[in-house]
């Protein structure tokens, strides 16, 4: 298990640096979200209601798991596959997983950092309430990493360079926009479409991030959520199994 | 033990193009094995499932005794491996990338130990993507080196560099070798298969179509003697039964599996008939002699450019 930990953390801090130098991933990971804090500072007049309130939540996690999250590890997955690397590290002593995980630390370190940074200053500055179920929130953003750091390595499979993945990851960002709620409100929808969009990526893990903010997450509901985000999960690393491409396509 | 046992190995993509077509070689402990082909003969699809990047689609493969696919724990710490590709991102020093390699393994030599056995301890602090193409080849030999391999997998460890470059690497690969190190090699340069291969095969179109040592290999192609078409043909009487003359552009061109003594023979008619004979020059059989053969023999269009390219 310490050998796994080391192997990881070997190409995960690699990954980090890689991150670091390059400026316009930079740019999307960390000024993006944090813009958007100030977005909402600035349009929010006194203390958020509670609708409000699970607006902004809604808002901020979609944003991280999508731009930060799934962003970064398709990117990186692209670029690091088209340089030959993802293929040498087949031939060295990390485990396949091992190298998928480390490709997914940057993000997912970026985005639990931004939705800490996000609490901090959404309470401070906004007002926004302190998070009513911490561990249900926690348990929403662990699962929309995983899920969305899936969803990248799968969309690295049909995304033939670097510089394509703006429209490969489209599909993706649409039905997520669309789906979790972000363009349209869901309680807007006609019934079945909303139904229908509880199903999609991301809406199950925003709604488990609103509840748990707003500390209304019942077992049921949660379960449910939970279930739903799991398949999605189970299904993606299954396919990435199958499909993901460690040599050069380009 | 062998170090590399592969037989029967053929290897089909799936748009049917079969790459390799039922080959069979061994990699002998504390030697170099090379594979010497054209661009498209096969090696690279062969080094692939070797390295355990590909499973074979017929055939075995055993490497250190295990599976490369199969059993991939057991084979990859005991192996170095250097691609075509090279397969360091850019944006990574040379010191960040092989601590990051070196992370990754069990029991790592000491990195500065593995870049200073390539020669690169002055160039730690510089970004890969700024590294000359032949300090990039260097740096992914000395990743290859970090884990103290018994086998080291090299395909095409010197394309695209300069002689200097070149050199480097064949020496560094040969103090390995000295050390115990099994090396399979593939290249193109036919330079490169005489320098440092104790044995060989010569890969044409996915089938092996000559293969032992040097030595075994060149025997039984021809020596050649040839000169100006100014001086004309020798008469017939001067050569054995069974040697050729032909007319290669402007050169007479004299196939002979006994040069000494055919060699005589010509100098011998010249002297005779008072006729100079101009650009004389004779080479023994080589494996470029080798190598062009068997190429020709399954397509003449092959030419010497194309394979030292």
């Amino acid at each position: 298990m310490t050998a796994v930990l080391h192997r990881t953390y070997s190409l995960g801090r690699a990954e980090v640096l890689l991150l670091r130098r390059n400026k316009t991933l930079l740019f999307t990971a960390l000024l993006l979200p944090l813009g958007l804090i100030a977005l909402l500072a600035g349009v929010e007049d006194g203390a958020p209601d509670d609708a409000a309130a699970a607006g902004m939540v809604s808002m901020f996690t979609g944003m991280v798991l999508l731009f930060v999250v799934y962003y970064t590890v398709l990117s990186a997955s692209v670029a690091r596959r088209e340089e030959g690397v993802l293929q040498r590290l087949r031939t060295g002593e990390a485990a396949d997983a091992e190298v998928l995980t480390a490709l997914a630390l940057p993000g997912s370190l970026v985005a639990a950092a931004q939705v800490v940074l996000f609490g901090l200053v959404g309470g401070a500055v906004i007002g926004l309430p302190v998070p009513g179920d911490p561990v249900v929130v926690l348990l929403a953003v662990l699962l929309g990493v995983v899920l969305f750091a899936v969803a990248g390595l799968l969309t690295a499979v049909i995304s033939r360079t670097v510089e394509s993945v703006q429209i490969t990851s489209l599909p993706v960002l649409a039905v997520c926009l669309f789906g979790g709620g972000l363009v349209v409100p869901l309680d807007t929808m006609p019934d079945d479409l909303e139904r229908l969009c509880g199903f999609t990526p991301l809406a199950p893990v925003l709604e488990l991030a609103r509840e748990g903010w707003l500390g209304t997450a019942d077992l049921a509901g949660t379960a449910g959520q939970v279930g739903i985000v799991l398949a999605w999960i189970v299904a993606g690393v299954l396919l990435v199994r199958t499909s993901f491409r460690w040599s050069p396509r380009a | 033990m062998n170090a590399v046992d592969v037989r029967d190995l053929t290897r089909t993509y799936r748009s049917g193009a079969e790459a390799v077509r039922g080959i069979s070689f061994t990699v002998r402990t504390g030697a170099v094995f090379g594979l010497l082909g054209t661009n498209g003969a096969g090696k690279t699809s062969t080094m692939d499932v070797v390295a355990g990047l590909a499973s074979p689609t017929a055939g075995t493969v055993r490497v250190l005794g295990h599976d490369p696919v199969r059993e991939r724990r057991a084979v990859r710490p005991r192996t170095g491996v250097v691609l075509q590709s090279g397969g360091l991102p850019g944006e990574l020093t040379v010191a960040e990338a092989v601590r990051m390699w070196a992370g990754t393994m069990r029991r790592p030599r000491p990195a500065a130990e593995a870049i200073e056995a390539v020669d690169l301890t002055e160039r730690l602090d510089v970004p890969i993507k700024s590294l000359s193409g032949g300090e990039r080849r260097r740096l992914d030999l000395a990743v290859a080196l970090l884990g103290r391999p018994e086998l080291l997998l090299l395909d095409e460890p010197t394309t695209g560099l300069d002689a200097e470059s070149r050199r480097r690497i064949w020496t560094l690969i040969r103090t390995l070798v000295d050390d115990g190190t099994a090396v399979l090699l593939t290249t193109h340069h036919l330079e490169e298969a005489e320098e440092l291969s104790d044995s060989l095969a010569i890969l044409h179109r996915g089938r092996i179509v000559a293969e032992g040592t040097l030595d075994e290999v060149v025997a039984g192609h021809r020596a050649e003697i040839r000169w100006g078409t100014a001086a004309g043909r020798p008469p017939a009487g001067i050569l054995d039964a069974g040697e050729a003359v032909e007319i290669d552009g402007r050169h007479v061109v004299v196939r002979t599996a006994a040069l000494q003594r055919t060699l005589a023979r010509v100098l011998r008619w010249a002297e005779d008939a008072a006729v100079t004979l101009p650009e004389l020059r004779a080479t023994p059989a080589s494996l470029e002699s080798a190598f062009l053969a068997v190429a020709r023999a399954g397509d003449p269009a092959h030419t010497l450019e194309e394979v030292s390219r």
